[in-house]
């Protein structure tokens, strides 16, 4: 009997061949010609972490932040004005593996994207552009382990070295700097604004070879969950 | 019908992926597992329809990218070398699973690999887990 039914699935098989190879040449037509229906059903399969990542919660929590800048005199005095090239994006797919960490904006080259320019969340630093397209960007977030940012923290803007990956933190801090919870860690990087928030300092320890102080980060937003960004032009 | 069971697999697969990866940032490859056991049941080109789904879902970009074209291939290669070991079916499976996800680590995510060896370990343990599920709902509808 069971024999039977496969002996008959196997021709129906055969008898619909024509039409499951049409449908693999569609689907291989649309993977090729128009990935954006994959990132529509992605979006419909993917759930909505709100989570931290929920605007007004951020927008109070950025208060906050820009609350203890403005009274780190230092800080407050080297921060220029936010500059008005920044271009609102909407994250239209995320990278699916451990490999990386990017994700997919809706502005390209047509909307004067370029290689290299920082990604926003909220006033806060989340990655930079990896790749440009007509259309679309990639970026790369400050959570990818090639990420490299130099930056600066708290109010004496001591100099350190941002590396990314799944527990970021800021390396190769001068052993004599004076650090504590909760200092501003922010970009000082010439390719990027000045001064752009990337995280708070959680804890500070001796790197392995005792040379330089590490400090593991926090960040108020979850980067999962972002859903729209601003790109410096 | 077996190939609608296992298109509703593989959905249930890329849910469980988005879900996992989107809430805790680790990324399981639940649908790579999915398509490696699903190529012990289906025919080749039943196995072509539902890897071209899978991409088509899963890829990122604009661009099709050197990472999507192997994690195509793995499962195309599963399915011609299913015979080519001498052990149970399941077994057979999960040894394509594990390796096809190493093999995937090694070439795009060593840095992974090494830095945060916890990720790949539950990466690896999750996925073959879930495949030996999917072996076992496929092999109840599969003739004996």
């Amino acid at each position: 009997m069971d024999n039977a039914v496969f002996t008959s699935y196997n021709e129906l098989v055969k008898k619909n061949i024509w039409i499951l190879g049409a449908l693999v040449v569609l689907a291989a037509l649309l993977v090729l010609l128009r990935p954006q229906y994959g990132w529509r059903i992605r979006s419909f399969l993917a759930p909505d972490f709100g989570g931290k990542s929920d605007v007004g919660a951020l927008a109070l929590e950025n208060e906050a932040l820009k609350v203890e800048l403005a009274k780190l005199k230092n800080i407050k005095s080297q921060l220029p004005q936010r500059p008005a090239n920044f271009l609102r994006a909407v994250v239209l797919s995320r990278y699916p593996m451990n490999f990386k960490n990017e994700f997919l904006i809706d502005a390209g080259v047509r909307d004067g994207v370029s290689l290299g320019k920082a990604v926003t969340f909220g006033g806060v630093l989340v990655g930079e552009v990896g790749e440009v397209f007509e259309r679309t960007s990639l970026v790369r977030t400050i959570f990818d382990d090639d990420f490299q940012l130099a930056v600066r923290i708290g109010v004496f803007g001591v100099d350190a070295l941002f590396t990314g990956g799944t527990l970021p933190k800021a390396t190769l801090i001068p052993q004599p700097a004076r650090l504590k919870e909760g200092d501003i860690v922010y970009s000082a990087s010439p390719n990027f604004p000045y001064g752009l928030a990337v995280g708070e300092v959680a804890d500070i320890e001796s790197s392995a070879d005792q040379l330089f102080q590490e400090a593991t980060l926090n960040f108020v937003y979850d980067i999962g969950g972002i859903k729209t960004v601003l790109v410096s032009k | 019908m077996r190939i609608l069971k296992a298109f509703l697999l593989l959905v249930v697969a890329l849910i469980l992926q988005f879900f996992f990866g989107e809430a805790t940032g680790v990324w399981i490859s639940f649908v790579l597992a999915a398509l490696i056991t699903l190529s012990f049941f289906v025919s080749f080109v039943e196995l072509a329809l539902l890897v071209l789904l899978a991409v088509l879902v899963l890829n990122w970009q604009p661009a099709v990218s050197l990472e999507i074209v192997v994690f195509a291939l793995l499962p195309i290669a599963a399915f011609l070398l299913r015979g080519s070991l001498p052990w149970q079916p399941w077994l057979t499976s999960s040894f394509f699973i594990f390796l096809g996800l190493f093999a995937l680590y090694v070439v795009f995510g060593l840095k992974t690999l090494i830095v945060n060896p916890n990720t790949f370990s539950v990466d690896i343990l999750a996925s073959l887990l879930f495949g030996v599920l999917v072996f076992h709902v496929m092999d109840k509808s599969a003739p004996k």
